[in-house]
């Protein structure tokens, strides 16, 4: 889930480090564990590891070329940033995190030992192959490339992006690119690479797929909004689920309201498909932390309690709707349900969730709570009704998830989700 | 008929190319600063010969002129025109087809080519700043805001500076780059050009879809040819720095899918009055090409980002594949000023696609990209209706060809779609190489129906709002209220003041 950005200037009067900053504040939410900077500058490679993003790292940290990850607090850093000084040739590796997958350290050596005297891309491209399983990578040199990698299947996105005739910047997600007045170009294939430097940008698909596909996940959950996943606008797509959340939900209910704040897409195709009002129903303190990507249960609790002050009127004496973008321990919901019955006094509450029951897993090393802890694994559905204190819990169907998906000419991982054996 | 063609490159072979199409036969001259082996080709094949020599020195020319007495000279490229060659030929009494050094400052100097536009209320004019003083444009980047920052002199298509700002917690970065790159263009314009004072120019900058408008004028006559789209950027995805053109798409017919006959017709117009203007201001006729780097922009609809005194490069090859008209006849028409009735007939059937290639490090660093062997595989050129022209390239002693450093090669495609040109033209692209190993850049990307389809969902984005604004009478004009100061009509009064 980490969230990776390169940015490289063409003209090295440029110093990129406040872009960087901004393109990190814009993928945060994929990751407030740790930042890791590295930027190129004439004295070689320097990098840094922070446990917040300030801008005034950057005025140290700086150069016309960099790369930079803001990595969730469950990845062990170490494995997943490296920076080797070598005699003629230093690199910084960036990785996403993967169970199983070669740590950075090794990632860097083999691509190392591809890339005396040849050229960068042909190293990270001879790594893939002979490592089993490398994520999705940034590698810079301090020979002025920059190669990033998207790997297969695909799970998690990559943009190619220009700012006029000056920049490249790669991205996890398109908002970082715009937020710094850049154009999304495209995104990048699964197992393709592109290989950036003065006098040369070539992309290649060096990898390939049987059958490619995107996490479930991100498109209902982990990604902004406003990103566009392998040329599908998030927003478009839950807005989707929400109207196909519609078709099996059979309550008569007064109002719909999204919780927490991404869900809300969904709680508008909902609205707009049962023809009931759409209401605001909760404001948020403090920080976009993602609540489900906590490891330790109270910072979950607590990161959930702050994102939910009722707005009282929406609820009083109402039938109500609560969409969420997904049920993982049901924390969030219990604790939403029961706000709402006991300290403002709704008179019904119904729960419609935006995706499928999670009942496995992630095999991509999503470090989704162990089978013991997940809510569906565990309890049946009139259990887990008795559990959460609602009036009805309704889950859009795996199928649903996936019809949405061909409705968009993307296809999904399911591997974690109810029905989803098959991928 | 005999004719001597004046320059080196692409455009000189395409124009030679399409010179010896025509019914006369011409016996084809040429004055050329590098052994092009396509011009040469060409001359020897028509019993003439190729000349190298100083194409910017105006005598060096004229020797190679009086020693041919040819009927017609085509003077192809900006810098020879900029230098006085035409003007030395036309004192000497040759027929020239190309623009006089004063007519030439319409590119030569981008200040002056705003001048004029403003001064004659031409439409399609940007506001701009022109500095001589390096202290009051630093000045002026303390608040410059969104705007594109030009060599004021035409530097062979490259050291623009397009500095979208329109971020404000990016704006200090952003005026730091400004004035550094700023200090960077007083100190090479200074060096390498003694031909004008005014050395940097502040323009406000636009958005949308780029294309180029060739014309060909006797002065009074305008015979407009087909609308071509040119690719700056030097890499896929339309990513890196600025180049003359890494390929262009054309037709099929006048006008290409992204712009509207209207769009077209305004943009000949405004080259149109331009070149009254031009001819009013200097007193000399205009005989030769001239075309406008137009943009369909918000403010204005169709824009003039620059003018150029010459026919595109690459643009004019596209004309080679389609055009069916005695092209020598409308240039010695032009050049005579007999261009009254004149008729250009083209394939209206066929779409064309340029695709340029380079050696690695142009455009920015030019001296790692010269010097290398290159090679055509004859075969897919043989089996190809394809045309390849040859630009930067040389033929040495050693009968081997050899980069110069620009683009090397233009190969030049058509079909009934643009998709099906880009696809030919690829094929020959694949049969060039480096002998030596160095990597040779092009763009396949050109001519691929994403990149057309975003061409044409931008232009009618743009469309749409140049339309209202049309509507509500604001057309060229950016209103910009300073609370407490007043309301201006120039978009250069940025309203927010970088701090310092």
């Amino acid at each position: 889930m980490t969230g990776l950005l390169a940015i490289y200037a063409f003209d090295d009067i440029w110093r990129v480090g406040k872009y960087v900053y901004y393109g990190l504040l814009a993928l945060q939410h994929r990751g407030q564990g740790a930042f890791q900077v590295y930027a190129l500058s004439n004295e070689g490679i320097a990098g840094g590891l922070f446990k917040e993003i300030r801008q005034e790292v950057f005025a140290e940290l700086n150069g016309w070329s960099m790369i930079a990850a803001a990595f969730p607090d469950y990845v062990d850093v170490r494995k997943c940033s490296y920076l080797l000084k070598g005699t003629d040739l230093e690199l910084a590796v960036l990785l996403d995190s993967s169970p199983g997958a070669p740590p950075a350290e090794e990632v860097a050596n083999v691509i190392y030992s591809k890339a005396v005297g040849g050229n960068l891309a042909k190293a990270v491209e001879e790594a893939v192959q002979l490592l089993h399983g490398v994520n999705d990578l940034l590698v810079m040199s301090s020979l002025g490339e920059v190669v990033a990698y998207r790997s297969t299947p695909g799970l998690r996105p990559l943009v190619v992006g220009s700012y006029g005739f000056d920049m490249v910047i790669v991205a996890s997600e398109a908002p970082a690119v715009s937020i710094v007045g850049g154009e999304v170009r495209r995104s990048l294939s699964p197992g393709e690479l592109i290989y950036i430097t003065r006098y040369l940008v070539r992309s290649k698909r060096i990898k390939h797929c049987s059958r490619c596909s995107v996490c479930a996940l991100e498109l209902v959950y982990m990604a902004r909004p406003d990103a566009i996943i392998d040329g599908v606008e998030v927003y478009a797509f839950r807005r989707r689920l929400g109207e196909k959340l519609a078709e099996v939900f059979d309550k008569d209910v007064d109002v719909v309201i999204g919780v927490p704040e991404t869900a809300i897409p969904y709680a508008i195709g909902l609205a707009q498909a049962l023809g009931k009002r759409f209401e605001l129903g909760f404001v948020s303190t403090g920080s976009r932390a993602r609540s489900a990507l906590k490891a330790d249960p109270l910072e979950r609790l607590a990161a959930i309690q702050l994102k939910m002050n009722p707005v009282r009127g929406v609820f009083v004496g109402k039938k109500v709707a609560i969409v969420d973008d997904s049920l993982v321990t049901g924390a969030t919901a219990k604790t939403v349900i029961q706000i709402l019955r006991n300290r403002v006094g709704a008179k019904e509450v119904h729960l419609l969730l935006a995706s499928p029951k999670i009942v496995r897993e992630c095999p991509h090393g999503l470090p989704l709570p162990s089978r013991e802890e997940l809510l569906a694994a565990n309890l049946d559905d009139d259990l887990a009704l008795k559990y959460v204190e609602a009036d009805s819990i309704t889950w859009i169907p795996t199928d649903a998830l996936e019809s949405t998906a061909e409705e968009h000419g993307i296809s999904l991982c399911l591997s974690c989700l109810e029905g989803g054996e098959r991928s | 008929m005999k004719v001597l063609i004046v320059g080196d490159g692409g455009r000189e072979h395409a124009l030679g190319l399409m010179v010896s199409k025509s019914a006369v036969e011409p016996t084809i001259y040429v004055a050329a600063g590098h052994r092009n082996p396509g011009l040469l080709k060409l001359a020897e094949g028509s019993g003439g010969r190729m000349y190298t020599t100083n194409v910017l020195d105006p005598a060096s020319v004229v020797k190679v002129a009086e020693g041919t007495s040819p009927d017609l000279v085509i003077v192809g490229p900006e810098e020879p025109q900029f230098h006085g060659v035409v003007d030395a030929l036309k004192e000497r009494g040759f027929t020239v087809f190309g623009a006089t050094s004063k007519l030439a400052r319409i590119e030569m100097s981008k200040a002056f080519a705003r001048e004029l536009m403003w001064k004659h209320g031409i439409p399609g004019r940007l506001a701009y700043r022109a500095f001589a003083s390096m202290e009051e444009a630093l000045e002026y980047m303390e608040m410059a805001g969104d705007v594109v920052i030009k060599p004021a002199r035409q530097a062979g298509g490259k050291g623009v500076k397009v500095l979208a700002d329109t971020q404000a917690y990016l704006m200090d970065d952003r005026a730091r780059v400004k004035k550094d790159y700023v200090r960077k263009l007083f100190r090479e314009i200074a060096s390498k050009y003694k031909d004008i004072d005014v050395k940097v120019l502040i323009e406000q900058r636009v958005e949308g879809v780029e294309y180029t408008v060739m014309v060909v004028t006797d002065g009074s006559t305008v015979l407009p040819l087909p609308a071509v789209q040119d690719h700056p950027h030097a890499f896929e995805m339309d990513l890196g720095p600025e180049t003359g053109g890494m390929g262009s798409i054309a037709g099929p017919g006048i006008v290409p899918p992204f712009l509207t006959r209207d769009e077209f017709e305004l943009s000949v117009d405004i080259i149109r009055k331009t070149i009254q203007a031009l001819q009013k201001e200097l007193g000399e006729e205009y005989r030769g090409a001239i075309s406008g780097q137009m943009m369909l922009t918000a403010v204005w609809g169709p824009t003039v980002i620059e003018f150029y005194s010459r026919f595109g490069d690459p643009e004019i090859a596209n004309l080679l594949p389609i055009i069916e008209s005695d092209f020598l006849d409308i240039l010695d028409r032009a050049a005579t000023g007999r261009l009254a009735g004149a008729k250009l007939r083209i394939r209206e059937d066929l779409a064309t696609v340029v695709k340029a290639i380079a050696p690695m490090g142009y455009p920015n660093n030019k001296s790692i990209a010269r010097g290398h062997p290159v090679e055509v595989g004859s075969e897919a050129l043989s089996k190809s209706d394809c045309y390849l022209l040859y630009s930067a390239v040389e033929l040495r002693d050693d009968g081997r060809l050899y980069t110069t450093g620009s683009r090397a090669f233009e190969v030049v495609c058509s079909g009934g779609t643009i998709e099906e040109a880009s696809a030919k033209a690829e094929e020959v692209v694949a049969a060039v190489r480096c002998t030596d190993g160095w990597p040779l850049i092009h763009r396949a990307d050109i001519g691929s129906r994403e990149l057309l389809r975003e061409r044409i969902e931008l232009a009618e984005r743009i469309r749409a709002v140049y339309r209202y604004r049309a509507e509500r009478g604001v057309l060229g004009t950016s209103i910009v209220w300073v609370p407490g100061k007043g309301i201006f009509f120039d978009p250069l009064q940025s309203p927010v003041k970088v701090r310092r």
